[in-house]
């Protein structure tokens, strides 16, 4: 299929290296050139498609796989954000069919719909925990208020719509088109919404302060976090609304500034913006896209200007640009229509497309991922544009499913923050708490840390790390020593049959006691921590019974332990420290 | 052998003596040049400071007691921010000014990697990170970053950043001190043997590891090798290795150490340069705060020991570079602000450039003039000055052909020494 490639100025900022391409199917292209007057259907109309899967294609090109428990640790990870339980790893080695039904359950289990939110926030930007919203003093005495939970809601507010949409298996075009928002206490306790009372938790619920219908863009979260009043003319809202959901950034285009301009204060460069070319190429579709949202423009911090909508508002863009809503030359009668027509872009479907396949290679896309592209946008398009449907057509990509020795495509990925936390939870229960002003955190969680372990904080670093660096690398030799010890510690209080890591062991034991013992305890970690089979009497084995020999005898030096039995402990939790240490751990 | 190597075979020892030798040069080439990055995040107003009065045509606003005052060859703002005269009246031969910077945007975080890389996208390595890997076997973090954006591109091993706040210096310190709460007594500490046979244990398995890897694994796992690496030969300087704003004590010894080539740092205001309201005033304040820092910083760069010679000192051996990702617009907005502005300047403080001078100049409504990049002078059949062109001269100076980078400027001969 011929294509039409869109150079860099159609994609969003981090992806400008030459080979990048915005890929979109030629079949698109008339669609893009209308020029309808009324406002458009969605793309493809969700509620018309058929519930049932695409039919399965050949496969794009046959390539050397992962092994089955390669291809199950990537899949657990990328959907849960955990590696896959002994039990799951003993099914797909019984029964490698097992691989269909395992998928299933993944995308089923709530730990997919938390993975989703977190993966979008790659995207979204919002949860940054840094939201400044006088909220402090107005909360009713014994509301149950929390400044903390508060604050890292509001940033969340957008990416619970998105987990929604996934999890319940909704249109895509939800995201943009939905009459709902998503609210916790904490939330209700200040958003114009109609959460049930006396509820806690996440519940979808409606707006009341008659704001229109979109989605996230409507969200107090969006808003909050893209701040664009004054001279900026909602530009900004308008360009974050143009990157996420059409990953076209009009701020990654370089702009030529001509000395003649003149543009010395406010009026000249809004002049400029729309006489001078250079302005021009970008203000012709941004300025009207920005009209959409004064609805949302506030005048100070406070409850009713930053939590509400101001319909009184909406058409402010007569003072303030004089250019009245439109959508790329579409006709739009304001906020309320810009969900429709985003939806009905092509560039929304492709978009969706093109992040998500990102998420999943960990890659920016090229030209040499047009057929696949192609191939998944297609299953995608045809499921009613569920993103489910569109997970399970790339997990099955010739290019998710390459072995780490192919030659073609060598396809390890670096585990990312969320996973790294997530997974020694999992495996361990060691979860790092920090109470400080801003409340009992979750210290991975917080951007800083975030960061640390290859992640972005959303406000300085906007795109994670696609290399092990070395506070990464400090971190997970310590967040393996920490948690480690803990489990040692937690399962040695643990009748055996209530424990996940130490089955085969009673803390007593030592090799030259219990050598057999030891082997199997060892195979045991290696399996359940890494899906590593190995022999017992293997050398893998072997060296982790010499590091425990070897470190044992020092614990007494240096540990505040009362006897031999805690020696035996935490020279235990050095061998499973070592083995979450392993630099596998973090490539899957 | 190289350096690297040297030291990482006698890390123990190491751990016992902070200090390397130093190595005897007779002169500084560009190889053994060291930087600074002072980035000022969300744009400062050139006009308080580096934009003088230009008589006849000029629409810029600035404080009403502001005034042109000239240090040698340098004009600059004078003000009642009497540390701004005393700076220039007594480093002026030590200071040069890019006037009329063209950074081609006016985001603030675009901005940040344009100022950075020269280019959008964040992919790229900064210029801190390319001058710092090309000495990669010489230094143990070639570029350490006490704050700000920094971008390693594929040298994710040349940079160590501590994160904007201490968690590597606690980390480093072994106080990953978020324990859980729970009923379970857990041990104080971390056996330090048991530590050092962690880090065994986990070079052992890399090394078998990498044997038989290829592509991307292969690549991840080699990272992982270096950032052990890195991680055990920093131990003995946790103390050294935190965060920090203008923090330039620490950033001196790091440098004088032979630990660091490049240090990065933010300079943390709050409100920022950002000044969308109240531009004089938080302008004011800001740089008032970096101008004392910055006559500390040239006062340490004095008195600190180079490593080169026995008589070098930092002054001899540094390049400062202090700048902001954007400027101000020339006229004052409703709110008493100033709003994006995709000109500015960037000061160079120490050596290994022509000081005593000011390379391009704003116009009256504060856009940039071209430049003959032969010379440095004026010139209107010359080039556009962009970040990129700081960039190129940055790795000049660094002894790193800017060719090699596919930079879409060339670098400022006329002011290399």
């Amino acid at each position: 299929m011929a294509l039409v490639m869109l150079l860099f100025s159609c994609i969003g900022t981090e992806k400008t290296q030459e080979d990048t391409v915005f890929i979109q199917p030629e079949d698109t292209q008339a669609e893009e050139q209308q020029e309808e007057t009324a406002v458009p259907e969605p793309e493809s109309e969700p509620e018309s498609q058929p519930e049932s899967q695409p039919e399965p294609e050949e496969p794009i090109e046959e390539w050397d796989s992962l092994s089955n428990i390669q291809l199950l640790t990537r899949l657990s990870l990328d959907l849960r954000a955990i590696r896959p339980s002994i039990e799951e790893m003993d099914r797909i080695e019984a029964d490698p069919a097992q691989l269909e039904v395992l998928i299933e359950e993944y995308l089923a289990d709530p730990r997919f719909g938390d993975r989703i939110r977190v993966m979008y926030d790659d995207i979204y930007h919002t949860d940054t925990r840094s939201f400044y919203i006088e909220v402090q003093n107005l909360a009713p005495p014994g509301s149950g208020f929390d400044n903390t939970r508060m604050i890292i809601s509001v940033g969340e507010e957008p990416l619970r719509i998105v987990q929604k949409v996934v999890e319940d298996d909704l249109p895509w075009t939800e995201v943009v088109t939905a009459d709902w928002t998503m609210a916790n206490e904490q939330l209700a306790l200040f958003y114009p919404v109609d959460y049930p009372e006396g509820e806690t938790g996440w519940k979808q619920v409606h707006w009341t302060d008659e704001r229109p219908a979109g989605g996230v863009f409507v969200t107090n979260g969006f808003h909050n976090r893209f701040i664009s009043q004054g001279v900026n003319a909602q530009r900004r809202r308008a360009n974050e609304v143009s990157r996420i959901l059409l990953c076209d950034n009009y701020l990654g285009r370089p702009i030529e500034f001509s000395r003649e301009e003149g543009i010395s204060d406010a009026e000249s460069t809004q002049n400029a913006t729309q006489t001078k070319a250079a302005c021009v190429s970008c203000h012709v579709s941004l300025d009207p896209l920005a009209s959409h949202f004064w609805g949302f423009q506030w005048h100070a911090y406070g409850v009713y200007d930053q939590l509400h909508y101001h319909p009184s508002k909406e058409l402010l863009w007569q003072d303030e640009t004089g250019l009245p809503p439109s959508y790329y030359g579409q006709p739009s009668n304001g906020l309320a229509d810009l969900g429709h027509l985003i939806a009905g872009d092509p560039r929304f479907s492709s978009c969706a497309v093109t992040q998500m396949m990102e998420f999943l290679f960990q890659e920016t896309l090229t030209v040499d991922n047009t057929e696949s592209f192609n191939h998944h946008r297609e299953a995608f398009l045809s499921s009613g544009m569920r993103m489910k449907d569109l997970i399970r057509s790339i997990v099955k990509d010739p290019l998710y499913v390459a072995s780490f020795t192919n030659e073609q495509a060598s396809t390890a990925r670096l585990m990312t923050d969320h996973m790294i936390r997530e997974s020694i939870y999992e495996l361990t229960g060691y979860r790092p708490r920090h109470e400080n002003i801003f409340g009992d955190q979750n210290v991975l969680e917080l951007p800083n840390w975030r960061v640390v372990a290859g992640g972005m904080n959303g406000r300085t670093v906007m795109s994670r790390s696609r290399y092990i660096h070395m506070p990464m690398t400090l971190l997970h030799e310590q967040l393996s020593s920490a948690s480690a010890t803990y489990a040692a510690f937690t399962e040695h209080a643990l009748p055996v049959e209530e424990r996940k890591l130490f089955l085969h062991i009673d803390f007593t034991e030592s090799p030259e006691s219990h050598p057999a013992l030891f082997a199997t305890q060892i195979q045991h970690l290696l399996y359940v921590v890494l899906g590593e089979q190995v022999e017992a009497d293997s050398q893998r084995v072997t060296d982790l019974i010499s590091l425990w020999s070897n470190v044992f005898p020092s614990q007494g030096d240096y540990w505040t332990v009362s006897d031999e039995e805690e020696q035996q402990i935490t020279s235990w939790a050095i061998v499973l420290a070592a083995i979450l240490n392993d630099p596998t751990f973090l490539i899957y | 052998m190289n350096r690297r190597n040297l030291i990482l075979g006698s890390s123990a020892a190491l751990a016992a003596s902070s200090l390397y030798p130093k190595i005897s040069r007779a002169s500084i080439s560009g190889a053994d040049r060291k930087f600074i990055f002072v980035f000022c995040y969300g744009g400062w107003d050139p006009a308080m400071v580096f934009c003088p009065h230009l008589g006849d045509g000029d629409l810029i606003d600035r404080e009403s007691n502001s005034d042109t005052a000239i240090a040698g060859n340098i004009p600059y703002v004078s003000s009642s921010r009497s540390i701004v005269n005393d700076f220039f009246d007594t480093h002026y031969e030590n200071i040069l000014l890019f006037n009329g910077l063209e950074v081609r945007n006016i985001d603030h975080w675009i901005c940040a990697i344009l100022s950075k890389t020269g280019d959008t996208g964040g992919d790229l390595p900064d210029w801190a990170t390319i001058i710092g890997q090309q000495q990669m076997e010489n230094y143990i973090i070639p570029h350490f970053v006490m704050g700000g954006p920094v971008f390693a591109g594929e040298y994710p091993n040349a940079v160590v950043s501590s994160s904007g706040g201490n968690q590597l210096y606690h980390m480093l310190n072994g106080a990953f001190n978020y324990q859980y709460s729970g009923d379970t007594p857990l041990p104080a500490t971390v056996a330090p043997d048991s530590r050092d046979a962690l880090h065994a244990f986990a070079a052992q398995r890399q090394q078998a590891l990498l044997s038989n890897s290829i592509g991307r694994r292969k690549t991840l796992l080699e990272n992982s090798v270096n950032s052990l690496n890195t991680l055990q030969l920093s131990q003995p300087h946790a103390e050294n290795l935190r965060g920090g704003s203008l923090d330039f004590e620490r950033a001196t010894t790091l440098l004088s150490e032979g630990l660091v080539r490049c240090v990065s740092m933010n300079h943390n205001v709050s409100p920022t340069y950002d000044t969308h309201s109240g531009n004089y005033y938080t302008q004011g304040v800001n740089l008032t705060a970096l101008f004392e820092g910055l006559h500390e910083l040239m006062a340490l760069l004095e008195s600190t020991p180079g490593t080169t010679s026995p008589t070098s000192s930092l002054m001899d051996e540094t390049t400062v570079v202090v700048h902001s990702e954007m400027g101000k617009t020339p006229q004052i907005n409703g709110s008493s602000g100033k709003d994006h502005w995709p000109f500015t300047t960037t000061m160079l403080l120490g050596s290994g450039f022509t000081g005593n001078r000011v390379v391009g100049s704003f116009t009256g409504g504060m856009n940039g003039e071209k430049v003959d990049f032969a010379t440095g002078d004026l010139f209107d059949g010359g080039s556009v000055m962009t970040a990129s062109t700081i960039g190129a001269t940055l790795l000049a100076m660094a002894d790193i052909d800017p060719g090699d980078w596919a930079l879409d400027s060339s670098p400022i001969t006329g002011i290399l020494t």
